[in-house]
């Protein structure tokens, strides 16, 4: 059964390059994707189907990475989807804010492609699989 | 009487002073004798030692007999030594020629001997027929030394000359060297005066003139005497050596006939006179003890009050009156009170003998009742004088009787207090009672505390001992009970306590309005005045109260408006140290004002005076008054008010103990002062550095911020540059030829080398915040393991790591990793091209001595370089520097200066990679632990890093 992944980040080269690494992991994944915060939460509040896993940018004009996530965690028929925060910061305090927003993996896009996607490939092994994150 | 006058004997010279020096010329003995007799013979008759040096033409021996046919008497002078004649060989020539000095110290000799001996003087003559021509010059000269100094002692001195033996120029040479000279002129003697003798003898009469003038007119009779002692030394009689004119009128007797006569000749029966003229005069006369009497004189028939009084020893003065009339009269008095003192006496013995039978039977009936009375008269005495209150109690607890003190305890009298129950004149009564029956049961109490009541609504403190008392049979009667007023005591010790407490004061850290708000309340306790305040100079001249209790605040309000300048009242003047000229005698040696009746202070100044006064402390009631300045060291900075509506509440001891309080309260207050401005200055400063230190902080964390989103924001295109070239590569790899895809390979490369750029900026910010975890580090394994890694990176390189052994440092261990480790590569880098690396770990002391080490070691005769300008010697003694060297490439130290900037470099990347930030990370963890780090080096011959902690 394919399984749907939700991309929100506002960098459309860091979308393209994410949905390459997705392509390439061999699954029956479809990716896709929203340039804004607000631009993803109303995708997932208004489509019919949700995704199976969240890849969320925290840095974001307009709503941010962690706006989302608490929003997400705050909406009913959302909260049970396993959210990853994919960020260029390495920052102790940014994993742990996402952390307790309710993040449930934090990954450095910041690394080269091949360790980014080794990385993406192991998080998707782990959070989908119907299991809830919550 | 002037003393120093002699009479001289000569007729034509009459009186001379001691130290006349004269001359006579003669041509015959006669001449010789004619002068000479009477000279001596007034000499002896007037106490003076007599010497008369003899030679040709009148030989001593002829000189002898011829004086004793002129003075019968004269063997009388000769037997007591008071005359010597002598032959000139046996005076001038004695020891065989004429010696001026000899001769003159023999003249001194002599009136010595003759003073001592009890002579006035010395009166002498020496004849000088013996001289010879060749003793002639030294004769004049001992003459003109004669001359010179005779003025000094009491002598007179007459030198006899032959006229045949002078010549003119000789006469000249005698006359000169003599005060006067006598010389017989158509058969008369005749006087050749120098005009200067004249002139001081014409001035010395004058004032004797003058002198005898005021002595006659004398009222009282007077008399100057020699007393004459018979052969025992005891008084025998006395010559008249003068009399004044009242002396002859009192006594009848003529002066010229008694003077130089003794008192038996002129009054004949003087020695048997039961008053013993002769024997008191010469009391006074040998020991110079006055005397003052009343006598009868048989010899003159009159009373006599005298004064007898020594002027010298031997002679004496009367001064004297004649009081016979005042005598007489008193005589008539006394007889006639005798004859009444007879008849009363009489009397008196017929009274006597009735009463005495009388008092006798009375005195035995009332000697049984007196001896009681006395005893107990004693015993109530005793009793009543003791300044301590005395009572007895009766079993009952009844007072059985009082003294003195007791009524003045209680301010009752006895009548009232006697038969009253002893406990209700105190503040406690039960405990009154406790204390007599503790006494009852056990025999006595000792210093038993009670305070006695006044009827005026005071108290006394007093420590009571009481004993119980019996009669004779042992059965107990009383109590007998005194109390010791303690009140001095217990003010003594209120005072140490107030003292104490304003001392403890100190040393707890109040601030100064906390001190005075206590302090006040301490004065106010201790003195029970109601109102008192602490009124401070403030910095606009204002005398504001800093701390009051007791004042209404209409009070408090119209006093703090006062200015030292501006207003008028007493306080200001205090404070001042300016009292207007009333107030100064209600006013302390310390300057304190006080007043114990306002209203009568006030009532007593004129119109104009009660100007000066604002009477607001008189408007509040206030009857009692002072205000105490306060000193520090002399300066008056404030004042102690206080003030009371009941009258009498500033005594003088109160004042003076505030006076002492006052001293302590301005010391406490000046040390408040400084200690209030240093802390606010401290405060300022606290502020001022964490102000400063919030703006750095601030002006850090931005800078910080910056630029790590400055490199975080860097990663995202890169990231697309790196992703894109990479998929392309992947992807489309067979549309490319081999030079496109070369040219990919190539951004791809600089991609990485971009994102490690960043990666170690990233890192580098990171180093300089978080906490800086400071312990002791042994760098020398870390050092060992970084040289291992190093050699085994590249195993083909020859290089010898020195290190140190125990290298320890205080610091933070993942910071000093990075330094170690940053040094030893870039040594390792830089000494790539090396035959053989060396490079070095290690410390040095920086001392003078290490600093001696390091141009040893040929380091120091480098410049040295360090981005901070800091230098070795600039690094602090006994700090441990440690260093790393290396034989590489080195560098040129012009350039030093931007060794430790970030991606400064002072090698092309080809020749040595990196990245150009290392040394920029190590110096700012270095920094981090407050160090120093700087470098030497040369190109082509290695380098130094050296840094300290």
């Amino acid at each position: 059964m394919q399984q749907t992944i939700l991309i929100i980040d506002d960098s459309e080269d860091d979308v393209l390059l994410t949905q390459m690494v997705l392509s390439k992991l061999g699954r029956k994944i479809s990716a896709e994707s929203a340039l804004s915060g607000e631009e993803g939460l109303a995708a997932l509040r208004d489509g019919a189907a949700l995704p199976a896993m969240i890849l969320l940018d925290l840095k974001m004009p307009g709503m941010d990475g962690l706006d989302v996530l608490r929003a997400i965690r705050a909406d009913e028929r959302l909260c049970r989807i396993p959210v990853i925060i994919v960020t260029h910061s390495d920052l102790e305090s940014d994993k742990a804010a996402s952390y307790r927003a309710g993040a449930a993996g934090f990954l450095n896009k910041s690394v080269d492609l091949d360790s980014f996607t080794e990385e993406v490939g192991r998080t998707i092994e782990r959070c989908i699989g119907g299991k809830p994150c919550r | 009487m002037d003393e120093t006058l002699r009479q001289s004997g000569i007729e034509i010279i009459d009186d001379v002073p001691w130290g006349t020096h004269f001359c006579q010329f003669y041509q015959t003995r006669q001449d010789l004798l004619d002068i000479l007799l009477p000279y001596f013979k007034t000499g002896l008759e007037h106490n003076e030692f007599c010497m008369w040096v003899a030679c040709e033409p009148l030989s001593a021996k002829e000189a002898l007999e011829a004086f004793r046919q002129y003075l019968p008497g004269l063997d009388r002078y000769r037997a007591t030594g008071q005359l010597e004649i002598i032959p000139h060989t046996d005076w001038y020539l004695k020891g065989g020629g004429f010696d001026s000095q000899r001769v003159l110290n023999g003249w001194v000799e002599k009136l010595d001997r003759a003073r001592a001996q009890g002579f006035d003087g010395l009166r002498l003559t020496g004849n000088t027929f013996w001289l010879e021509k060749k003793d002639w010059k030294d004769f004049v000269a001992y003459e003109e030394e004669v001359n010179h100094v005779i003025g000094q002692y009491r002598m007179i001195a007459l030198c006899t000359y032959s006229v045949d033996g002078c010549s003119a120029a000789k006469v000249i040479d005698v006359v000169s060297n003599h005060q006067f000279a006598l010389s017989k002129r158509d058969g008369k003697w005749a006087l050749i005066e120098s005009s200067e003798h004249k002139r001081a003898m014409e001035a010395v009469k004058a004032s004797e003139a003058k002198y005898r003038s005021l002595f006659d007119n004398m009222i009282d009779g007077f008399a100057y005497h020699r007393v004459v002692t018979d052969a025992a030394g005891k008084p025998a009689d006395y010559v008249f050596l003068e009399v004044n004119s009242a002396f002859e009128q009192l006594t009848g007797l003529k002066g010229a006939e008694i003077i130089g006569r003794g008192a038996r000749e002129a009054l004949p029966g003087i020695e048997k006179d039961p008053a013993d003229w002769i024997g008191v005069y010469g009391r006074v006369a040998l020991t110079g003890k006055e005397a003052r009497f009343e006598r009868y004189s048989a010899q003159l028939g009159k009373w006599y009050s005298v004064l007898a009084y020594s002027p010298k020893q031997g002679y004496f003065v009367t001064v004297f009156e004649d009081i016979t009339e005042r005598k007489r009269a008193e005589e008539a008095l006394r007889r006639s009170y005798e004859e009444l003192e007879q008849r009363v006496q009489e009397r008196t013995v017929e009274l006597t003998r009735a009463n005495e039978e009388l008092e006798t039977e009375i005195a035995e009936r009332l000697q049984a009742v007196e001896d009681l009375r006395r005893a107990n008269a004693y015993n109530r005495s005793l009793i009543e004088a003791s300044l301590d209150p005395l009572v007895t109690i009766d079993a009952g607890g009844k007072i059985t009787d009082v003294n003195l003190a007791t009524q003045e305890a209680t301010g009752l009298s006895r009548s009232e207090l006697i038969g009253t129950d002893f406990s209700s004149y105190f503040t406690e009564p039960e405990k009154a009672q406790a204390g007599y029956l503790q006494v009852f049961r056990e025999g006595s109490v000792k210093d038993y505390p009670l305070e006695i009541r006044h009827r005026s609504g005071g108290s006394t403190p007093v420590l009571y001992n009481a004993t119980v008392y019996r009669d004779e049979a042992g059965k107990v009667l009383g109590v007998f009970a005194a109390a010791r007023d303690i009140t001095e005591r217990r003010e003594t010790e209120r005072r140490i306590t107030v003292t104490n407490d304003l001392l403890k004061l100190y040393t707890r850290k109040f601030s100064h309005k906390e001190y005075l708000d206590v302090a006040v309340e301490l004065v106010r306790a201790w003195s029970g005045c109601r109102h008192i305040g602490v009124r401070i100079v403030d910095d606009k001249g204002n005398i504001p109260y800093e701390a009051c209790a007791g004042y209404n605040p209409e009070f408090l309000r119209s006093e703090n408006e006062l200015s030292l300048t501006n207003d008028r009242c007493i306080c200001i003047r205090v404070i001042a140290g300016t009292p207007e000229f009333r107030e100064r005698a209600a006013m302390t040696p310390h300057g304190t004002f006080f007043c114990n009746d306002t209203t009568k202070f006030v009532s007593e100044l004129t119109d104009k005076q009660k100007t000066q006064y604002r009477a607001v402390c008189m408007q509040h009631g206030y009857t009692s008054l002072a205000v105490v300045p306060i000193r520090h060291r002399e300066r008056i900075i404030g004042a102690v008010h206080v003030a009371d509506e009941r009258p009498g509440m500033v005594t003088p001891r109160n004042v003076e103990f505030i006076e002492q309080l006052s001293f302590i309260i301005g010391e406490a207050i000046v040390r408040f002062g400084i200690e209030e401005e240093l802390r606010q200055l401290n405060r300022e400063l606290e502020h001022r550095v964490a102000d400063r230190t919030a703006q750095l902080e601030a002006a850090n964390r931005e800078l910080e911020a910056f630029a790590y989103s400055v490199s975080h924001d860097l990663r995202s295109p890169l990231r697309s540059i790196d992703g894109f070239s990479h998929a392309i590569l992947e992807d489309y790899a067979p549309l490319l030829d081999d030079t496109g895809r070369g040219y990919f390979e190539r951004v791809r490369a600089a991609a990485g080398k971009m994102g490690q750029l960043i990666d170690a900026l990233l890192n580098l910010s990171r180093l300089t915040r978080g906490e800086l975890n400071r312990a002791s580090i042994d760098l020398s394994p870390l050092a060992t393991a970084v040289a291992e890694d190093l050699k085994r990176a590249e195993p083909g390189r020859r290089a010898e790591f020195v290190i140190g052994k125990k290298v320890v440092a205080e610091g933070d261990a993942v910071m000093l990793r990075v330094v170690v480790e940053n040094l030893l590569s870039n040594a390792w880098k830089f000494t790539a091209k090396r035959e053989a690396a060396r490079i070095e770990f290690g410390t040095l002391e920086c001392t003078l001595h290490s600093r001696d080490a390091l141009v040893n070691a040929g380091v120091n005769g480098m410049r040295n370089a360090e981005s901070g300008m800091k230098s070795p010697e600039r690094c602090g003694q006994g700090k441990t520097v440690y260093f790393v060297r290396d034989n590489g490439a080195g560098f040129d130290m012009a350039y030093a200066g931007k060794l430790f900037s970030a991606f400064q470099r002072l090698h092309s990347r080809e020749e040595f990679p990196g990245l150009g930030i290392g040394l920029a990370t190590v110096q700012r963890i270095i920094h981090r632990h407050g160090g120093t780090l700087w470098a030497e080096g040369a190109v082509g011959k290695g380098a130094t890093f050296f840094f300290t902690l």
